[in-house]
């Protein structure tokens, strides 16, 4: 009994289990998997990000100027590192601080993504049959 | 678990081949609860013909044991539920997920029924 | 609302007895799991069950055979369960590598590192259930107890694998990132911590008078019972049956490291948790062990072929034996894949434990069987 009333007195003093969030800021730790960072000088669009990410959170656009854009889905990523291992240019890191929220700002449709990037992928197909056969007959 | 050298693609499991008429007999003949683990049961279908797969374990010299047999589409796959306890939970479950009519059987026991019909299956497909 | 509930407690009569229908689930505050249990009890004495747990499939097997090719399946079964999510990854990866013919030429610091994730796993998995079965019995202040230390040991494998969940940390091949010198000391430190807290448990769950009367003698499951349903995992070895695929599978070190099978002989729902407590002590000396064994060095192969045998792999998870089957054609997805979880093997039995019960101990001997339906429903 005695001791049960030490307890509950100290417990008063105790500091809580949990964190104090908004007070607090919260540090994840040093090899936390978060977001991932591209390095646009580094890349040479080789696709094979694209190929190996588990759940296709990342898309290479070919435009149809041949300009190419990296794209990536923060909502989708199960961020398993995948990419950052595969990358042979080291073009991808991955930080330990969290994506951001997703906002108006910088949502996206992403289902439309993909079926825009399939179909830019197969005029870009096309367009490379018709260089190589082009090559050929000349 | 013991190793065995594979044949015919097999890796570490051996493997009984029998018929749908016979897999009950051939079941009570190597199943005792004392010796022999029951694991599940599974079925395959390539397309033309299906398969009803019984996995169990010898838990003397641990090995994975299959019996199989195969069985054309919409026959009727007699159940071992009354020989092995368990397995009219899995046996449900398969009849679900390939459209199999097993003895016994509940409907929309794993699927619900707004889903599609038999996912898993791959030739002759049922309605819907 | 109040007719609704009428509805729902319909009385019917059968061969002149009069049963109440209780539902229990699907959404019920005592079971955090998507299936239905219909009792028809007598008084307060449950006299038939049905259960229904169709509700979470997602068609994994599927998407295994049609949507991912085989190095990406380790990261979609992690999804298969939360709690077990390297449980469920590591047999996944060594079937793939027994179907493709690479299993012997795994390097043992993978090994190793596999059996540290899924012990981490299975002591947050084994602390989870504890406290929630603490909870359901009326005993909050336990509960609370051990789910701050199960968060001890969350951030540890925060720390480890960069992730409190999803640990990823398993692939074809290996595994995908070392366990360096000092985060070994940081592992240490931090097991022996653990243990205490190991100690606390069983102190509570031996000698706390309201929690050992409320589960002593709930639901014996005898021996041969147990070995007629086949049930699996702590709840089978708390019946005496000697199972553990620790040691019936070779896909790890558990051999080498002297692995000790923890076993009880009353089979009520006290003999359950206690092997569940038992057991953490286990996996602490296991991890130790794992790092003392090995030491940092090469961790993955390279993977040039795809699977073209066919395979198993049976795997302790948290609750029980885990089989996984592939079926490989050469190709880059498999043709089957089957997987048979824990659950799926210890829901037979239910039926038959929970007759003659009176219906306010259906949650905690529901809870003592450690259901998870997510991994059923696959
Ligand atoms: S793998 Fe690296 S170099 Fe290749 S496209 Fe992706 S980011 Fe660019
Ligand atoms: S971390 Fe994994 S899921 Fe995320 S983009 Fe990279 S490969 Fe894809």
């Amino acid at each position: 009994m005695l001791k049960m009333f030490l307890t509950s007195v100290l417990n008063l003093f105790r500091k809580p289990a949990t964190h104090l969030y908004p007070f607090e800021p919260y540090e994840p730790f040093e090899d936390y998997r978060g977001r991932i960072v591209w390095n646009e000088e580094k890349c040479t669009f080789c696709m094979r990000c694209e190929m190996v990410c588990p759940p296709g959170a990342i898309k290479i656009m070919i435009m149809e100027d041949d300009t190419k854009r990296w794209l990536w889905n923060p909502a989708q990523c199960i961020y398993c590192g995948e990419c950052v291992r595969n990358c042979p240019f080291g073009a991808l890191t991955q930080e330990n601080q969290y994506s951001p929220p997703l906002d108006k700002s910088n949502k996206r449709d992403w289902s439309e993504i993909e079926r825009e990037a399939e179909r830019l992928k197969l005029l870009w197909r096309e367009r490379l049959r018709k260089k190589s056969q082009a090559k050929k007959s000349s | 678990m013991k190793e065995l050298p594979p044949e015919k693609g097999i890796r570490n499991f051996s493997v009984i081949e029998t018929t749908l008429e016979k897999i009950r007999e051939k079941i009570r003949e190597i199943y005792d609860p004392k010796k022999v683990h029951y694991i599940g049961v599974d079925a395959y279908d390539d397309g033309n013909k299906m398969e009803i797969r019984y996995w169990f374990l010898k838990k003397e010299s641990n090995v994975v044991l299959l019996v199989k047999a195969p069985f054309d589409y919409g026959e009727k796959v007699p159940s071992i539920s009354d020989i092995v306890k368990p397995a009219f939970v899995q046996e449900w479950e398969i009849a679900d997920l390939f459209g199999i009519n097993i003895e016994g059987r509940v409907e929309n026991f794993f699927l619900t029924p707004e889903s599609p019909r038999a996912p898993l299956r791959r030739g002759d497909k049922l309605g819907k | 609302m109040a007719s609704e509930s009428k509805n729902k407690t319909r009385e019917i009569q059968i061969k002149e007895k009069v049963y109440t229908t209780i539902p229990f689930g699907s959404q019920h505050v005592a079971l955090p799991e998507p299936i239905k249990f219909i009792f028809d009890t007598e008084n307060e004495i449950v006299k038939e069950i049905k259960f229904d747990i169709a509700y979470v499939h997602r068609g994994i097997e599927k998407a295994l055979t049609t949507m991912f090719d085989f190095r990406k399946a380790p990261y979609v079964v992690g999804r298969v369960c939360g709690i077990c999510s390297a449980a469920h990854t590591i047999p996944c990866a060594v079937v793939m590598e027994r179907a493709i013919g690479i299993d012997r030429e795994i390097p043992d610091r993978a090994k190793a590192i596999r059996m540290i994730a899924l012990e981490i796993n299975r002591l947050q998995s084994h602390f989870l259930i504890n406290g929630h079965l603490a909870e359901v019995c009326g005993y909050e202040n336990v509960f609370m107890h051990i789910w701050r230390d199960r968060e001890m040991i969350m951030d540890l494998a925060d720390m480890l694998f960069g992730n409190r969940v999803q640990y990823d940390v398993v692939c074809v091949g290996g595994v995908n990132r070392d366990i360096p010198k000092d985060k070994e000391r940081v592992l240490l430190d931090k097991l022996n911590e653990i243990e205490k807290s190991v100690e606390f448990m069983e102190k509570i769950f031996t000698k706390d008078r309201t929690l050992v009367s409320r589960l002593k003698g709930l639901g014996v499951v005898s021996k041969e019972m147990a070995l007629e349903y086949g049930i699996v995992g702590p709840m089978a070895r708390a019946s005496g049956v000697k199972t553990d695929c620790r040691v019936e599978d070779d896909w790890g070190l558990y051999k080498d490291l002297g692995f000790e099978m923890v076993t009880m002989e009353e089979g009520d729902s006290l003999a359950r948790c206690l092997v569940r407590v038992r057991e953490c002590y286990e996996s602490i000396r296991i991890i130790r062990e794992a790092i003392k064994s090995t030491e940092e060095g090469e961790i993955s192969i390279k993977v040039t072929a795809n699977p073209k045998y066919e395979a198993v792999c049976r795997n302790e998870a948290p609750r029980g034996e885990l089989f996984y089957y592939v079926k490989g054609t050469g190709g880059i997805m498999p043709d089957r894949v089957r997987i048979r979880t824990p659950t799926l093997a210890n829901i037979p039995i239910l039926p038959e434990v929970m007759k003659d019960v009176s219906y306010n101990d259906i949650p905690p001997l529901l809870m003592s069987f450690d259901p998870c339906i997510a991994c059923t429903g696959r």
